[in-house]
């Protein structure tokens, strides 16, 4: 199956609605895990982002295999979805409050994350594609 | 060896409904693999269906170690486990059948296995559940 190292235009269209993505990581003993995660796109479709605050699990997975999955699915079709495996290039804190922020306009339609936890410290993960699938868009 | 966990009623509630489950599964070169499936609760395992020869299959039978995500706004339940996968061709077209009239209107189930899934080697999973989290 051909797949392609960037989201089609379409795709980012379908990122930057305020849909629910899935990530999954891979366990220290290699197993799958996978949760549900806000989501953020390049408008060229070139990097993924998400938003995580630190030493969760998937943080630690991460840590030790930066190889992922992410998988969008419009929640009112799901034929129309996007599916894709890649790297996370990095993990950043920097701006990352500044972006949680962002994301909650996008998907709550708030300008402030409302469920900050004092301790808590944000990360941005940018994730570069390399195998994505598109269905639907 | 450690009990297997239980799901609570609110949770067999929950997975009563006809969601549609994120699947993870490893690839050949250990990296994770997302597909979205229809799912049964079946007693305490979960029945799902697939395509033979799918990418998933494919995995499933080198490591048949799974995870499985359902969210519904902002609740979500994680399920991990390990499948067990028949090949049995009268079981996995009525799994399939089963999972069709559980997504779709019986005429769009029925055609859907008459034009599709009947012309298809098809392979069912048990997933036996061996963790639970939910947020």
């Amino acid at each position: 199956m051909a797949t392609s190292d960037r989201l089609s235009p379409a795709a980012v269209k379908l990122l930057q609605e305020p849909q629910i993505a899935h990530v999954a990581t891979v366990m220290a003993d290699g197993s799958p895990q996978v949760t549900p995660v806000w989501v953020d796109v390049e408008d060229d479709g070139s990097v993924v982002m998400i938003n995580t605050p630190e030493g969760n699990l998937k943080t630690n997975n991460v840590a030790q295999n930066p190889e992922i999955a992410i998988s969008v699915v419009d929640k009112n079709n799901a034929y129309r979805l996007v599916t894709l495996r890649g790297t996370v290039i990095e993990r950043t804190t920097d701006g990352a409050d500044a972006h949680i922020d962002k994301l909650a306009q996008k998907y709550l339609g708030q300008p402030k994350y409302p469920w900050h936890r004092p301790g808590s410290t944000r990360t941005i993960w940018r994730i570069k594609p390399h195998h994505v699938i598109e269905r639907g868009v | 060896m450690t009990s297997r966990p239980t799901l609570t009623e609110a949770q067999r509630a929950f997975l009563a409904e006809p969601r549609f489950a994120v699947l993870a599964t490893i690839n050949a070169d250990g990296s994770p693999q997302l597909t979205t499936m229809w799912y049964e609760l079946q007693g305490d395992e979960i029945m799902m269906n697939t395509k033979a020869g799918r990418l998933k299959d494919r995995n499933m039978r080198r490591d048949a170690r799974v995870a499985l995500c359902f969210e519904d706004g902002y609740n979500y339940l994680t399920i991990a486990g390990t499948v067990r996968l028949i090949e049995d061709q009268a079981v996995a077209q009525a799994d399939i059948k089963r999972l069709a009239l559980r997504y779709h209107p019986r005429e769009k189930a029925e055609q859907l296995a008459r034009d599709q899934f009947e012309r298809e080697r098809r392979v069912s999973l048990r997933l036996t559940i061996e963790r639970i989290s939910e947020h």
